[in-house]
């Protein structure tokens, strides 16, 4: 398997978390389609300076992260996570509607946390072990663990709070 | 609501878009190639343009040099020069900065810390250049009605009345809304910083 093959396969098995993140940092359907974009464009850009010292799917996140952040600021929207309207997944109606109700709720507390917590409870969603929150994130296990109870704990306080 | 609950929903999503949400192959191609428009940002597009009044102002004053015939009039040109050369040129390198490409393969929170020291040198920046632009749109009206309408401004009672009540209520909101902003917005990655560490 040549380089563009190995690439290719790569980006098929993370769509749907390329989708997933760019309805976390772009506002619009434009807006996300272009970051997609941009998303994989950089990670093309940056391919050959993966050395294999970590797993290929944690590279693909830390790359994606990087590009989100820098995407919402060039399109001014505050580094806040906007409401995430999952028509654009064609999930069934059931589904659509529980979730974006349950998302509804936590998106306001969601939007209080800092960029940082922001990254960190993506990666707790996205199921991603400590120690693999760790390699993305750059930080101990240990700290990663801290740092997602206190998430934990600050978005249940202001959830029962409201 | 529990967490994990939303957490069970949310990877039901994952499911549901790798299944339904294809990326074609010949797009991903395309963007191997090189082919993608990363395009004007509407943030790259406000200096664009600014760059461009700024070129035509000082080729204008240039131009017109010697149309300033008292001390006052050449000191304002040449200050005004000065500033619309060195405003855009600030801007444009901290902007590049902002977003030059080098950190992306950082550790996540490695390349928040390098965006917000390049956000907070941003912010800085931005807080100065509003009270040059300020003074530079005064010293621009006083060339220009020299310029086009051959009158020295200065030398009217009016004008310096109309300057000194437009720049007390600049200065008014400068430093009760516009300072406090830029000021929260620095403090806030100041904030994001120590937690990072």
């Amino acid at each position: 398997m040549n380089k563009e093959e190995c690439f290719i396969e790569s980006i098929q098995k993370h769509r749907g978390m390329l989708y997933k993140l760019s309805a976390i940092y772009a506002t619009t359907e434009e807006n996300r389609k272009d970051l997609v974009q941009e998303i994989i464009f950089q990670l093309w850009k940056s391919f050959d300076s993966f050395k294999g010292n970590s797993a290929l799917s944690t590279w693909i996140y830390r790359v994606a992260m990087n590009v989100g952040i820098y995407h919402s600021k060039k399109e001014k929207q505050h580094l806040k996570i906007q409401p995430l309207k999952v028509d654009f997944l064609n999930i069934s109606q059931v589904e659509r509607d529980d979730f974006e109700e349950q998302w509804s709720i936590v998106q306001k507390h969601i939007n209080e946390l800092s960029l940082p917590e922001k990254g960190l409870l993506f990666l707790y969603l996205e199921n991603k072990s400590h120690q693999e929150i760790a390699d993305i994130i750059g930080i101990s296990k240990s700290n990663v663990g801290t740092r997602l109870s206190r998430i934990k704990l600050k978005l249940k306080k202001n959830i029962k709070n409201n | 609501m529990e967490l994990e609950q939303l957490k069970s929903h949310w990877l039901l999503l994952n499911k549901a878009s790798n299944e339904k949400q294809p990326i074609e192959v010949s797009e991903i191609k395309q963007l191997t190639k090189g082919k993608f428009n990363q395009g004007f940002s509407k943030m790259f597009f406000i200096e664009f343009v600014g760059i461009l009044t700024s070129l035509y102002f000082v080729l204008l004053i240039l131009y017109r040099f010697s149309s300033f015939d008292t001390l006052l009039l050449k000191t304002i040109a040449l200050i005004t020069l000065l500033a619309l050369i060195i405003i855009p040129i600030l801007r444009a390198s901290t902007l590049k900065r902002l977003f030059q490409n080098s950190n992306f393969v950082l550790p996540h929170f490695d390349s928040v810390k390098a965006f917000m020291l390049n956000e907070i040198r941003f912010q800085k920046i931005q807080k100065v250049c509003v009270p040059l632009g300020f003074a530079l749109i005064i010293f621009l009206l006083v060339l220009n009605v020299k310029i086009y309408n051959e009158y020295d401004v200065t030398k009217s009672i009016y004008f310096w009345g109309t300057s000194l009540i437009l720049s007390l209520t600049f200065a008014f909101v400068y430093w009760n809304f516009i300072v406090k902003y830029y000021n929260k917005n620095i403090k806030q990655a100041l904030t994001l910083i120590e937690d990072l560490n």
